[in-house]
């Protein structure tokens, strides 16, 4: 802890309360400015009825359609097996793409990457050379945050206004704010990991890469890979919300059917999805404990 | 060699005055209680920690006056052996020894040498766990092994290096009593047999008697004493510990660099 923060903690000892209370007057403030009602939870008349359709078929998920289809329709539930498939298809793209520019970013923008010890750092070249350094790390941190300051849903809805209607759009409009978390979280993944043998390395004589590459990565590596792994599980949810701009993923079959008020249907859709991401992970924890232990 | 170092953290005095010369080949123990800057000793041998006065010369080299890159050299050629091992788990411990020679190693060597060692290498680091007798663990992965295991695993490390000197801080801290006899023997055997210098700090008197030829006794940062093993006498270790009541703290354990 630096000897600053030791000290305003000494000197106010309630800070932590006052922190909290400051959090909690502010959701307050934000529910009065919006003038939330809690009974507005309750629909009202005929939505009501609507709601209790709805959710009355939580129970009976439809096995067929509930409307006559035309001959030679894929029954519904391998018509809700392909869209899995294309929902995975699609967030796989997105989430290699977003690994693909997130990892070197991530590197870039954590200390272990370029923490060095300078022990003469007092030559000329070290100086600038050390204040590159520092403008590229410094550099890296801000693009991040630019990544990720605008929503997955947004990009999409920019890029299909400039690139069209083309799978491209929605893969890249997932993979840009994905990368800039990937590499925020990795940065943080690697700051966080034991140095201790780092830093036998460097007493070994290891230059700073070196230390980086078989001291700090692979004593980070299992979190790292589940968390690359957490970030395809995170873009299939978002693959499948992309189907409501028209990709045939999960989410477009789900919207036509409750645009056609087939309830039915449209848990069956939602149920597919639960359990796609539960198989995920559970295959995920697999993955990680096999590399744990 | 140390001369008349005195070393500071802050306000707290590590090491006051010390002035120490080791020859190469020589096998010696630091003794003394807990904060008497016997880490911070060894650690001016390496150049991790650099004296606020005095000089240290190692190998014919003023550690002072050295640029990072004659300082990586110098401690390629060092081996350090820490309390606590400082390996990486998740890797096996091939790898782990093989790390002991990145300071020769350019970036691109050693990604090639890491990934895919040569027959060689393999063979040279099987050769060493040998000798510290854990051959058969070349390729399991180091987070199972047992504590004693991994401390030797950092030891094939350390001589992997093919180093001209080991220093090892308290080695066995964590090792249980009965292997810490061992374990201790198997340093000072290797040394002895490969001509290693050998400066290992011991909090247990009785096994850096019988396994060392000299004693250097810190107390309180200050030389209590620095002789043949066989002329210190049981009063001298007396008084070595006599104060511990009184000893100061640790030194810090990140020291700055």
């Amino acid at each position: 802890m630096r000897p600053g923060a030791a000290r305003l903690s000494a000197r106010l000892p309630g800070a932590r309360a006052g922190v909290l209370l400051l959090i909690l007057l502010g959701g307050l403030w934000a529910a009065a400015a919006l003038r939330l009602d809690p009974r507005e939870l309750v629909p009202d008349g005929g939505r009501m009825g609507l709601a209790r359709e709805f959710f009355g078929r939580a129970l009976t998920p439809a096995l067929t359609y509930e409307a006559a289809v035309p001959d030679g329709t894929v029954p519904l539930l391998a018509k809700a097996l392909v869209a899995v498939r294309t929902t995975i298809v699609f967030a796989a793209a997105a989430a290699s793409l977003s690994l693909l520019f997130g990892i070197p970013l991530g590197f870039l923008a954590s200390e272990g990457f370029w923490r060095a010890r300078p022990i003469a750092p007092r030559t000329p070249g070290g100086r600038s050379r050390a204040l590159g350094m520092r403008a590229l790390h410094l550099g890296a941190r801000i693009y991040i945050a630019v990544l990720r300051s605008v929503h997955e849903l947004l990009w999409a809805v920019l890029l299909l206004a400039a690139l069209g209607f083309t799978p491209v759009a929605a893969v890249v409009a997932i993979a840009i704010p994905f990368a800039g978390t990937v590499a925020k979280v990795f940065s943080e993944i690697l700051d966080e990991a034991p140095r201790a043998a780092g830093g036998a390395l460097r007493l070994a004589g290891a230059d700073r890469l070196q230390i980086f590459c078989f001291g700090l990565l692979p004593v980070a590596l299992p979190d790292l890979a589940a968390y690359a792994f957490y970030r395809f599980e995170c873009a299939v949810r978002s693959s499948a919300v992309l189907g409501f701009f028209g990709f045939p993923t999960l989410g477009y079959y789900l919207s036509a059917s409750f645009e056609n008020l087939h309830y039915g249907e449209v848990w069956t859709y939602l149920y597919t999805l639960f359990l796609l991401v539960l198989a995920l992970d559970w295959w995920s924890g697999r993955l990680r404990r096999a590399m744990i232990s | 060699m140390v001369d008349d170092v005195t070393v500071r953290f802050g306000r707290l005095e590590a090491l006051v005055g010390v002035s120490v010369a080791i020859a190469a080949g020589e096998r010696v123990a630091v003794v003394g209680p807990s904060g008497a800057g016997k880490t911070t000793f060894l650690r001016l041998l390496n150049g991790h920690v650099r004296p606020t006065a005095g000089a240290v010369e190692v190998g014919g080299r003023r550690l002072d006056s050295t640029t990072p890159a004659e300082l990586r050299e110098l401690r390629s050629r060092i081996g350090f052996v820490h309390q606590d091992h400082r390996l990486v788990p998740s890797m096996r411990v091939l790898k782990n020894v093989l790390a002991g020679r990145l300071g020769r190693w350019s970036w691109l060597g050693s990604v090639a040498r890491m990934v895919l060692p040569s027959r060689a290498l393999v063979l040279e680091a099987h050769a060493l766990l040998e000798r510290v007798g854990i051959e058969e663990k070349l390729y399991q992965r180091t987070d199972r092994l047992s504590g004693g295991q991994r401390q030797r695993v950092a030891v094939a490390r350390a001589l992997f290096q093919r180093p001209a000197a080991l220093l090892a801080d308290e080695p066995v801290a964590s090792v249980d009593p009965e292997r810490a006899r061992d374990t201790v023997a198997l340093f000072a055997d290797i040394c002895r047999e490969r001509r290693l210098t050998l400066v290992m700090s011991l909090h247990d008197i009785q096994l850096a008697q019988e396994l060392f030829p000299r004693l250097i006794g810190l107390r309180a940062g200050r030389v209590a004493f620095d002789r043949p093993t066989e002329a210190v006498s049981a009063g001298k270790l007396k008084e070595l510990y006599a104060l511990e009541g009184a000893a100061r703290e640790d030194a810090p354990a990140e020291a700055p660099s």
